[in-house]
């Protein structure tokens, strides 16, 4: 008991909501994933620009960024670390580093293509992984619904990215 | 060098999946062609150990540009094609899907399976008709293919005749408004159907009893949606509300009816509509109010090539009160504007495919209807040229990205407030 409250302790809290408002009615944490979602997408441009003009150490340290960014909100906005969201989110988190360590220290570039492609698909299921966890933080399923739309087309277009990497 | 180390790669990826290492096998296997392309023997073994039937077919593919005559390259094309096809349809990616299905009819039109499947994955009422028809010459007791000639043959009565779903009057070509009982047939036009100008309000009060006897008697999508339409137009949104419930119900997939039922569901709750149908001189009271059932709601088109950015912004604005077009390029914008009329102001991305923000902005400044509309440009460049750029083209604000979305909410609600 004790070690948990240890370990929540650690861990930062959520905002707290609004006084005398419900978490149903409380659109921060909407209003944040969707300040979060501005900011990853236009990282996503800046990857598809430096993909076309061949610029993959570029294309790297934006991946990097987004992944930063992701991982950044959900120390700050979830609070249960430990949830099989986040455990598998952080986990798809260092298997991306792990690509990304392998493309960096790589003398041979000749299957720079193949891993580029598999870091890729690995940062679009990390984010989805936490974007799962962003998406139990609202109280109901329905006020997670505008956000889980337009999460959802981000994901996609992060996956488009992802294979055309690897192509 | 690369040629024994592709060699070594195929050998480890044969030996992972005979053991059953798919994974394992695939990435040695991708390796290995990536190093040496010019093994049949490394894309046929690539090609059973795929994710899925695309990737599958394309390395068959290779097999057979490398050994034309590879007759296990052929067999499992014809396979793979099929499943390819099939999985594609599934997914509604109806183009690939019938690609794929030709290229498996072309080789094997005695493939009863693949002319069912391409029936279902055109678009074309006919040519779908034509496949089920193969179909039943192969296997004349193919009740499946039957049913479907019939069903097909029904569409193609109904895509050269329309019926207007509410008061049944026969047009030639289908109608958005029906032109005998004048109503507004798309709940995405919702806001319209509720002030609508001139419905003739016995025809379409006889529909909504029809609807409502047919819902009873046999509850269905149809009828529910349409009665629902019916009472929008007589201006009762309050009672169309449960019928586009119950529609929803019987489609719990359509994500698009339901964002049209919530905002249905929010107007009538921010305002309680009125009773009795407004007058004109009623209508242009409530256009100045803004939130009131939406009839008075601004409207802005956002064009931006990235989907998620035309997602965000209008989940923000429309939360605001605001009714929100979308389009991914200049061209779209005009195509846009041309079906759902012009907006009160324009949310702009600069670098766009086919016609950048800046070309579309001159185009609308240089139309009247639009000369004086509000322009706000997003952009990620932030230098002086590109803001003068901006400045010139005609725009009003200029903002950069990423933005948040309270500064561009307050960026709009200074150019186009909602009670202005």
């Amino acid at each position: 008991m004790l070690m948990v409250q240890e370990r929540a302790g650690r861990s930062k809290a959520p905002k707290p909501t609004k006084a005398g408002t419900s978490r149903v009615e409380d659109d921060s944490i909407e209003n944040e994933l969707v300040s979060l979602l501005g900011e990853l997408d236009f990282l996503r441009e800046k990857m598809i620009l430096a993909r076309d003009d061949g610029r993959r150490g570029e294309l790297l340290t934006f991946a990097e960024e987004l992944l930063k960014h992701v991982s950044t909100f959900a120390h700050e906005h979830v609070p249960f670390r430990s949830s099989l969201e986040m455990k598998a989110a952080e986990s798809k988190a260092n298997e991306f580093r792990s690509f990304v360590h392998q493309l960096r220290n790589r003398e041979k570039l000749e299957l720079e293509q193949t891993l580029s492609g598999q870091a890729f698909l690995t940062l679009q299921e990390t984010v989805l992984a936490y974007f799962s966890a962003f998406t139990r933080q609202f109280s109901t399923s329905m006020a997670a619904r505008s956000w889980v739309e337009v999460a959802s087309i981000f994901v996609v277009e992060l996956k488009l990215l992802a294979e055309a990497v690897s192509q | 060098m690369s040629r024994k180390r592709a060699q070594s790669l195929i050998a480890q990826g044969i030996a992972a999946a005979k053991a059953g290492d798919i994974s394992r096998a695939r990435l040695l296997l991708r390796q290995a062609v990536e190093i040496d392309p010019t093994y049949p023997e490394a894309w046929l073994w690539h090609a059973g150990v795929a994710e899925n039937p695309q990737h599958a077919v394309s390395a068959l593919e290779r097999v057979l540009e490398l050994d034309p005559k590879n007759k296990r390259a052929k067999a499992g094309l014809r396979v793979g094609r099929l499943q390819a096809g099939i999985q594609a349809a599934q997914a509604n990616r109806r183009t690939e899907a019938r690609a794929y299905l030709l290229q498996v009819t072309a080789d094997d039109p005695s493939n009863e399976a693949a002319w069912l499947w391409l029936a279902g994955a055109t678009d074309d009422s006919l040519e779908a008709i034509a496949c089920l028809e193969h179909a039943l010459q192969l296997n004349p007791a193919n009740d499946r293919a039957r049913a479907g000639i019939e069903i097909f043959r029904e569409r193609v009565r109904a895509e050269t005749q329309w019926l207007c779903p509410i008061c049944q009057a026969c047009e030639a070509t289908r109608f958005a408004t029906c032109p005998q009982c004048r109503a507004i047939l798309d709940l995405a036009r919702g806001d319209a159907a509720i002030a609508n100008p001139s419905p003739n309000t016995e025809k379409i009060r006889q529909g909504a009893d029809r609807l409502a006897s047919e819902a009873r008697q046999k509850p269905n999508f149809v009828s529910y949606y349409y009665l629902g339409m019916a009472l929008l137009n007589l201006a009762r949104p309050d009672e169309a509300l449960p019928h586009f419930r119950e529609a929803l119900a019987l489609k719990p997939g359509d994500a698009g009816l339901a964002a049209q039922v919530d905002t249905l569901e929010q107007a009538l709750a921010d305002a309680p509509p009125p009773t009795v149908r407004i007058s004109a001189a009623d209508r242009e009271k409530y256009q100045e109010t803004p939130g009131r059932l939406g009839l008075a709601r601004k409207s802005i088109l956002i064009v931006d090539d990235s989907p998620t950015i035309r997602k965000l912004v209008g989940m923000t604005l429309r939360k605001r009160g605001y009714r929100v077009m979308e389009a991914g390029d200049g061209r779209e914008a005009i195509e846009v504007m041309q079906a759902d009329g012009f907006p009160d102001l324009f949310v702009l991305d600069v670098t766009m495919p086919r016609m950048d923000g800046y070309t579309l902005c001159r185009a609308i400044r240089d139309n009247p209807t639009t000369a004086l509309t509000p322009v706000i440009m997003l952009s990620d460049r932030d230098g002086f040229l590109d803001r003068m750029r901006g400045r010139m083209a005609g725009s009003n604000q200029y903002l950069t990205k990423p933005f948040q979305p309270d500064v561009l909410v307050n960026a709009v609600q200074d150019h186009c407030p909602l009670n202005g």
